[in-house]
């Protein structure tokens, strides 16, 4: 006989307890630390031009160097975390809802419906990711929103399968078939039986792709797609400090180990939260 | 249609047709032909036969989970029309069903409380309100505790899971209960102690029962009456008793001496009556006896070119057999052979 | 068998035709398309542009103007890119040798450094040193491609300044220096990929060192080494195989952000310029160029998988 979490309370202690999960909390901290420090204790905006201190080293004044432009690197750097956390999650949040609502209505519409979606949701699929957002956002043109658009393409596919092949599977169980036997219409099943085992896949692949969305971000914005001056954005401060890399080298250790970080930081929350979830799954 | 009848079924068929494969034909599976079957409130109807009898079939068309391709259903005197897209004959009439596998029919992640309150139409439910009583009793009734309302399935063994299942289908107060291998998951003694549950279940509120099963000695235990059904059709039905210690059928016969005898002395001497299958259910001919190519004592004439229908055994009340030549079942087993 | 091949290559073909519609549509009907950038602001009077669009074609109507693309894409013409006025096919197809060739390189140095990491962490999975590999391969992961080309590009161009190298060399023209122009690059996409090379294969050998058969194989008395190579491996590597579409995904993104990094000419580089630019004709072939490498590469790994592991083709029927 199996035995099991008993309820939703010690879910959370076996997460909290999960060493993957107490790193990735500390890494956020870190670098929410940072983020405060660095917008409210340092004197300087991130805007903020001074002239006659341009590309200068860190110093008591700034304390990671200035920029070609004179602006404080710390300050920017700080300045750009939480919208790349933001952006992040919201790029995932966006096409994880869209793409769940698609493929668990697939699943559960059938006919014409389903196929197309299936088809699509293969072509898309059949893309690598990276290129279908570059695609789209050289589209769409840069900005904040459009690329948070762009790359929340890349999720929807991906739910909708998981979506689909879930629901799929739950409408032949017993539960739901008791169910429809109870008198219970397909909306009643939809909210009581479908979500409620969809739930733990669902939020286990999200927080996997927590930091596939950040790279991808990241990477546009690097690429001068997605982030582009005068908005900052982690993957443009890389690109630009590349670019002075020879008069300016430290300017690249900011924006190279924030972005490290909160990579690391999304992966070990993502492995940690797919291994809670794991153990409570029925064999 | 006599208005005693809980359920009738006149001439049943059901055709699967199997999913059409990138380049192959579509094949159509015969599950169930002509089957005429009536049930009387308040009995216990077993019904036996092997993987691919059809018999699951058959309890899903009683309830309404699926539809017949031709023939008539009548529930209490009423005809049931087999065309509407949407059947609800389990909440209309009173019937529900328990299924085989006990943790499948059990939502995983929902607590027992919630699992129950479904069938009431709810989920969550006050504590202290009349509806939680409801609940506890109806745990008490299959000899829970109410402390498993807060549990979730998978803390719980086979047997007390399909108790709950019990429960949850009891709180409907229905008519009729399909018992679909209800206990086959299970082992002898959690069998044999919610078998007997069932029973004192069926007296306190008077139900029908449907006991679906490849077992012939529970089927037996359990059942007022039993049907035999292979591959699609009812090749013998009668009177327990007298199916169990007297099988006319040659199938009957042959499950009734596959029973595993316990002893080992004695088990040495047991012989399967029936031969290994010979053809695949499409080289079976239209028009020939469906046991043709395991049966012990088939012949080349009749049995290959008639199917048998279903004739009153004239010493026994309400009991039929479809087999040309069951009379002289012992005198050709003996000239024939064990084939 | 072979209804299976050709049935495979029937969907891909299938999926290319899809998405040459998909990405055709959203390069020809978003506003905003060339004809301003060629008549310049000044001359963009109204018969201006109009006479520009006629001479592009862009104001026939969409499927004429798509089905005349397909019917000149299958003869290999893909028009000229109005930017630079070159035949685009040109442009592409000198790119995509030296994509190619990172890919692979890359790929190639990913394995010798992951996968041996990925089986000792496998096999080790139980002691600490195992354990301490499987967080560590998880931070390995997270380095991005392009901090990691430009950590090199950094230590390089500091450090040691003869390896960096500006300039490309084509491998036609000079094999030597071709190669010490691809070393860096290369090396920043191994070190890239490894980690999820390393995670994969330690994944998918753990899987398989479960499964019932390799019990089997250790009672019997095999060693452990000929236990783990002959037997889980075999059906690992199909695993790995399977995963390997996701692992090109990261090979692509990976080779196109290294391209830019250190400015070698390939497909990715181009592409990224062709629609940072606005000229969706030059993005668009190479955006099919790599699609359809994806595909090809896609359909022979599931046909291979499905050769190589009887388990997935009896799964199949």
């Amino acid at each position: 006989m199996r035995t099991s979490e008993p309820n939703k309370v010690s879910r959370f202690d076996v997460l909290l307890s999960n060493r993957s999960f107490q790193l990735s909390l500390g890494l956020y901290s870190f670098v929410g630390l940072f983020w405060i420090v660095g917008t409210l204790l340092v004197p300087h905006g991130p805007e903020d031009i001074h002239d006659q201190f341009v590309l200068t080293r860190p110093n008591s004044q700034f304390l990671l160097g200035t920029d070609h432009l004179g602006r404080d690197q710390f300050s920017r750097l700080a300045s750009a975390i939480p919208y790349a956390i933001a952006m992040s999650g919201a790029g995932v949040l966006i096409g994880a809802l869209f793409g769940s609502v698609l493929g668990i209505s697939a699943a559960y519409i059938g006919r014409t419906y389903e196929k197309t979606i299936v088809i699509l949701t293969n072509v898309l699929l059949g893309l690598p990711s990276i290129m279908l957002a570059i695609l789209v956002v050289g589209v769409l043109g840069p900005g904040r929103t459009k690329t948070i658009l762009a790359v929340s393409l890349i999720y929807i596919p991906e739910f909708a399968r998981l979506g689909r092949s879930l629901t799929g599977h739950l409408k032949s169980s017993g539960f739901v078939i008791a169910s429809r036997l109870m008198g219970h219409g397909p909306v009643w099943i939809l909210r009581l039986h479908i979500i409620s085992n969809f739930r733990p896949s669902f939020f286990v692949l999200v927080a996997i792709s927590l930091s596939t969305s950040l790279l991808s971000i990241t990477a546009l914005s690097f690429l001068g797609l997605g982030v582009v001056p005068p908005e900052t954005d982690l993957g443009n401060m890389l690109s630009l400090s590349l670019e002075y890399v020879s008069l300016a080298p430290w300017l690249f250790l900011g924006p190279s180990a924030i972005i490290v970080i909160l990579v690391v930081a999304a992966n070990f929350l993502g492995d940690s939260l797919s291994k809670t979830v794991d153990a409570r799954q029925t064999v | 249609m006599s208005k005693d009848l809980l359920v009738e079924l006149i001439d049943i068929e059901k055709v699967f047709l199997a999913r059409k494969n990138f380049m192959n034909k579509v094949k159509p599976q015969k599950a169930l032909s002509n089957i005429d079957l009536q049930i009387y409130p308040g009995e216990t109807l077993g019904i036996v036969g092997e993987t691919g009898s059809g018999k699951s079939t058959l309890g899903k068309i009683i309830l309404g989970l699926e539809r017949p391709t031709s023939g008539r259903l009548f529930i209490q005197g009423k005809e049931v029309l087999t065309s509407r897209t949407r059947s609800k004959i389990g909440s209309e009439y009173g019937f529900q069903m328990v299924f085989q596998d006990p943790a499948g029919s059990l939502n995983p992640q929902l607590r027992i409380e919630q699992v129950l309150a479904e069938a009431l139409g709810t989920v969550e439910s006050s504590p202290g309100s009349s509806r939680m009583v409801r609940l506890q009793q109806s745990l008490e009734e299959v000899e829970l505790s109410k402390e498993f309302l807060n549990r979730y399935s998978g803390q719980m063994s086979g047997g007390q899971q399909q108790r709950v299942a019990n429960a949850r289908a009891l709180l409907t107060k229905p008519r009729l209960l399909v018992l679909d291998e209800a206990v086959s998951a299970l082992d002898a003694v959690t069998q044999s102690h919610l078998l007997r549950l069932l029973k004192k279940l069926q007296k306190k509120h008077n139900l029908t029962y449907i006991f679906i099963s490849h077992d012939l000695e529970a089927v037996a235990e359990m059942s007022d009456r039993t049907v035999v059904m292979y591959q699609g059709r009812i090749v013998e039905q009668g009177e327990s008793s007298t199916i169990y210690h007297r099988p006319k059928h040659p199938y009957t016969r042959g499950l009734k001496a596959s029973i595993p005898i316990r002893d080992p002395r004695l088990a040495k001497t047991q012989r399967s009556l029936m031969r290994r299958d010979l053809l695949t259910n499409e080289e079976v001919p239209q028009h020939a006896c469906p046991f043709v190519d395991r049966c012990p004592i088939s012949d080349e004439a009749k049995c290959i070119t008639a199917t048998p229908q279903l004739t009153c055994v004239p010493e026994y009340s309400n009991h039929k057999v479809a087999c040309h030549y069951y009379r002289d079942f012992d005198e050709r087993f003996n000239q024939i052979g064990k084939g | 068998m072979i209804y299976r091949v050709i049935g495979r290559i029937l969907e891909a073909l299938g999926v290319l035709l899809l998405v040459s519609f998909f990405v055709f549509s959203i390069a020809t009907l978003i506003p905003g398309d060339l004809s301003l950038q060629l008549t310049g602001v000044d001359g963009a009077t109204e018969e201006n542009i109009m006479r520009v669009r006629a001479e592009l074609g862009l104001d026939r109507p969409f499927i004429e103007q798509y089905l005349s693309w397909i019917w000149n894409a299958t003869q290999g013409n893909f028009g000229n890119s109005p930017l630079t006025n070159r035949a685009i096919l040109g442009d592409v197809n000198a790119a995509l040798p030296v994509s190619l060739q990172l890919a692979l390189f890359g790929l190639i140095g990913a394995t010798i450094v992951g996968a041996p990491i990925g089986v000792f962490a496998a096999v080790r999975s139980s002691s600490r040193l195992g354990q301490l590999i499987r967080t560590n391969l998880i931070v390995l992961l997270s380095v991005p491609s392009f901090v990691v080309g430009a950590l090199l590009v950094f230590f390089s161009s500091r450090y040691f300044p003869q390896t960096y190298r500006s300039l490309f060399i084509r491998i036609s023209d000079n094999l030597m220096e071709n190669l010490k122009v691809m070393f860096l690059p290369s090396l920043a996409l191994s070190l890239t990929l490894a980690g999820v090379v390393a995670q994969v294969t330690r994944n998918a050998l753990i899987q398989e060192l479960n499964q019932p058969y390799v019990l089997t194989a250790r009672a019997y008395g095999f060693s452990s080494r000929k236990v783990v190579f002959t037997y889980a491996l075999r059906g690992a590597v199909v695993q790995i195989l399977t995963v390997g579409a996701l692992l090109f995904g990261s090979i692509v993104g990976g080779t196109v952000i290294t391209e830019r990094v250190f400015a070698l000419p390939g497909i990715g580089n181009l592409m990224v310029t062709a629609i940072g630019n606005r000229d969706f004709n030059l993005a668009i072939v190479a955006i099919l160029y790599v699609t359809v490498v994806y595909l090809i590469l896609n359909t022979f790994i599931d046909l291979a998988a499905e050769k190589i592991d009887p388990r997935i083709r009896n799964m199949k029927s």
